[in-house]
């Protein structure tokens, strides 16, 4: 049996979890998925250097 | 020591979010932490990184979080029944899309973080499973289109740059074709012009606390009957009306002396016998305490930004008290991340030759 947990809440960021699960109720497989992209190394290419600081502090907010 | 009620709900609602709680326990959590009778309010995180919910924790100066959404003080229908918001949820997995469907059933306000993108089929940010009679992941971009037209969605409220114009997400090359709520929608069709009459754009990066508040509690006030006034970008006036140097302490005490570097050596910058001071000169109290010299030409986008930080300022310590301190008051320069133009058109950010 799989198990899906999506979004995992209580923290920052889109997380979900897919689980395979079998008969006497072990975990045999686990997967986790970020699923969200919003590319950063591309924003910041061929920017002016000086703006890395302002922009890269704003992967993360918490 | 003694424990009131109030203390305790109010300390449940600060740990609720670092404790790992059980499904149980956290349905009781959720019982304590939505007014019953408060608007509902759906809150869903796009590309964003979080910064506009801990903005939101942070609120102090109109009310706390805490008593907005735990109406230990207030009549219910001046606060808050947060559905669902990801960060703080009790709630995890499938429970969410139920918890947005019931919630979707009745009159609800629609608050989005983070942008939204529309590459790929939205396919660079999925936000759930099975959600709203959709099958399978659910994308930020079909979950905003599903809730934000429906007749019973009151307001749509854009928290953040990212949601309200597109933001770091959209900057050049705008790798998976960010956008803001309004973005979303071709001007002159039925539902751009249904969404942008109930649309506020909360811009910043993030936001001031006081302002994604003090804008709920508006409409709260009204009846969700009345908007307060905007701007052209769908700013409330109230905090967007004036630009940063207008009430900036370096510009109305110093805006003759500038920190930067004066490149020939002799006033280039400005010509006509003004002050530039070079960053070597920083350390120079009367160039970096608050109300010391401008910053404009060491990239300050104060003249190009509106918002009241130079006036509200940030970290207020309590009930209508004047924040702690703000960018260009620590000596950062202005970003002008309020406006539609950030991060691009505000690039570079710092002029250091």
């Amino acid at each position: 049996m799989s198990i899906s947990i999506d979004p995992i809440s209580r923290i920052e960021g889109h997380l979900g979890i897919e689980l395979e699960v079998n008969g006497s109720n072990a975990v045999t497989a686990a997967y986790c998925k970020g699923t969200m992209f919003r590319g950063f190394e591309l924003i910041l290419q061929n920017r002016n250097p000086r703006d890395a600081v302002i922009l890269t502090q704003r992967i993360c907010g918490v | 020591m003694r424990i009131t009620r109030r203390d305790f709900l109010k300390y449940c609602s600060i740990a609720a979010g670092a404790l790992g709680l059980t499904a149980t326990d956290l349905l009781k959590m959720e019982k304590a932490l939505a007014s019953p009778g408060g608007l509902k309010v759906i809150w869903l995180n796009g590309q964003a990184c979080t910064g506009c919910t801990v903005s939101l924790a942070n609120s102090s100066y109109y009310t706390t979080v805490q008593e907005l959404l735990l109406a230990l003080s207030a009549p219910a229908s001046e606060t808050l029944d947060i559905a669902f918001i990801e960060t703080l949820s009790g709630a995890t997995g499938s429970a969410i899309a139920t918890q947005v469907a019931n919630a979707a059933a009745g009159a609800f306000a629609l608050c989005v973080e983070g942008a939204i993108p529309t590459g790929a089929s939205g396919a660079y940010c999925e936000i759930g499973e099975d959600w709203l009679g959709m099958t399978g992941a659910v994308t930020i971009e079909a979950a905003v289109k599903n809730l934000a037209t429906r007749t019973n969605c009151a307001a749509v409220i854009a928290v953040g740059t990212c949601a309200s114009f597109g933001g770091i997400p959209a900057g050049f090359p705008n790798p998976t074709t960010a956008k803001g709520v309004l973005g979303l929608y071709t001007k002159g069709t039925t539902d751009y012009r249904t969404v942008r009459s109930k649309l506020l754009n909360i811009p910043g990066c993030p936001p001031n606390p006081n302002w994604i508040v003090g804008t709920i509690a508006y409409l709260l006030a009204n009846d969700l009957q009345a908007f307060p006034s905007v701007d052209a970008l769908r700013r409330p006036r109230t905090y967007y009306g004036e630009r940063i140097c207008n009430n900036c302490d370096r510009f109305n005490a110093n805006k003759d002396k500038f920190v930067g570097v004066d490149k020939s050596g002799s006033g280039s910058w400005g010509g006509g016998g003004l002050t530039v001071v070079a960053p070597n000169e920083l350390g120079n109290p009367n160039v970096n305490m608050p109300g010391g010299y401008c910053l404009k030409k060491a990239g300050c986008k104060g003249s190009r930004t509106k918002s009241d930080c130079s006036l509200r300022k940030w970290h207020s310590p309590g009930k209508l008290q004047t924040g702690v301190n703000w960018c260009v008051g620590a000596g950062a320069p202005c970003q002008g991340c309020t406006q539609d133009k950030f991060p691009d058109g505000m690039s570079p950010f710092l002029y250091i030759r």
